[in-house]
């Protein structure tokens, strides 16, 4: 397994990522109650919207400041690292995407996951991924405009292999 | 052979991400991928407050037949992520009361996968905490209203589980036992019916195809058992 790095090692990767501990991530929540439940089963976070952001992104969170709605770098770093995740497996990718948006949820950071909803590009992603981002959108979807939007074109995308009924389940 | 019964697993096969397990207690569970992406485990409402989450190891697979349901590969995919998400969220367990009924006011929350109970409702059973697992990912496997008034079979059952809580030391298990005893007789939703209901090509399936579907389950698991 891979070894995580304390505080004082963050790592600012190639890419702009930062990779944190998961002490450093739980000190960042006030509230560590969730993630208290998570270590008590032994599980790390895959991906958490920390660390997926880049490095501005990062700071201003660190500083305190007010979590702004995410810049389109933000989400596009995001992407990016969902696209590289798919490729090792569907399984991480389809659990980044839920710890990612139950992140934005969980902060009632509506504007963000719509902004997210609207980048999503269904042929950049698996249909694994697609379903993933309609499941844990569901209750959330009367606050969330893009997210009929992310359908339609899920559902266009799809419509060739006779996928676009089984996508409707999920509007 | 239907093609609904081609998604009955082998007894030492192990689905490709997710997958539906009963064994002769009766009863019933989810089997998915585990965080580590290499083994399986099962994900099970065992009792009142009681949420298992354990290794679908060689030993475990022995007492199960594990079934597949109707659903895109990428489907099964989505759900077994989903699930190690609930587990995640509701591995304390504490607040998920044991009843005998069916209800709608009982669902996991599609965001953050915890569980959520309506003030009117009063719990779940291993067969319905399946149910409401695939019914919140917009997924459902059976028509519950489908389920006529139960048998002496389950209602002799139904008793036996409403004794059970009452006798627990545990006094709010016992509260949940109070509240199971006023049920007994509602209909009941077998946990081989939900195995059966995943073998029905077409969700949600009705009362007979997933009595008639789990009827082969449960023949499966004695045929399995003398033959060990």
């Amino acid at each position: 397994m891979a070894r995580f790095p304390t505080r004082e090692e963050l790592v600012t990767c190639a890419t702009g990522f930062i990779v944190k501990s998961p002490s450093a991530i739980e000190d960042e929540y006030n509230d560590g109650a969730e993630l208290k439940s998570k270590a008590s089963t032994g599980y790390t976070p895959e991906m958490s919207t920390t660390d997926l952001l880049p490095l501005d992104a990062f700071s201003r969170r660190e500083r305190g400041e007010r979590a702004n709605r995410l810049s389109s770098l933000d989400i596009a770093t995001f992407f990016h690292r969902l696209s590289v995740l798919s490729r090792d497996s569907e399984h991480k990718a389809v659990d980044a995407v839920y710890n990612f948006i139950d992140d934005l949820l969980q902060k009632n950071d509506f504007e963000s996951c719509d902004d997210v909803l609207a980048m999503a590009q269904p042929s950049n992603l698996l249909l694994s991924v697609v379903i993933s981002f309609l499941i844990v959108t569901r209750r959330a979807k009367p606050k969330l405009n893009a997210r009929a939007q992310f359908l339609d074109r899920s559902q266009q995308f799809y419509a060739n292999d006779g996928l676009g009924a089984t996508l409707g389940k999920y509007a | 052979m239907s093609p609904g019964m081609s998604r009955i697993l082998g007894q030492q096969s192990l689905p490709a991400s997710l997958g539906v397990a009963c064994c002769d207690g009766p009863h019933v569970a989810i089997v998915y991928l585990a965080e580590d992406f290499q083994n399986f485990r099962i994900l099970h409402f065992a009792w009142d407050r009681d949420l298992r989450d354990e290794e679908y190891d060689i030993a475990t697979r022995q007492q199960y037949v594990c079934v597949v349901p109707n659903l895109h590969p990428a489907e099964l995919v989505a759900l077994a992520g989903y699930c190690r998400k609930i587990y995640r969220a509701n591995c304390a367990g504490a607040n998920m009361p044991y009843n005998l009924q069916y209800e709608e006011g009982v669902y996991f929350d599609p965001d953050t996968g915890t569980f959520v109970i309506a003030q009117e409702a009063t719990g779940l059973s291993c067969a319905t905490f399946v149910v409401h697992f695939f019914r919140t990912t917009g997924n459902p496997l059976l028509r519950a209203s489908d389920w006529p008034k139960p048998s002496d079979e389950d209602i002799s059952r139904q008793d036996k589980l409403a004794k059970m809580l009452l006798r627990s030391n545990d006094l709010i298990t016992k509260m949940h036992g109070r509240i199971a005893e006023t049920q007994v007789g509602c209909p009941r939703i077998r946990p081989e019916d939900v195995a059966g209901a995943c073998l029905v090509d077409s969700i949600p399936a009705g009362f007979d195809e997933s009595r008639s579907k789990g009827t082969v389950v449960m023949a499966l698991l004695m045929e399995r058992a003398a033959a060990q």
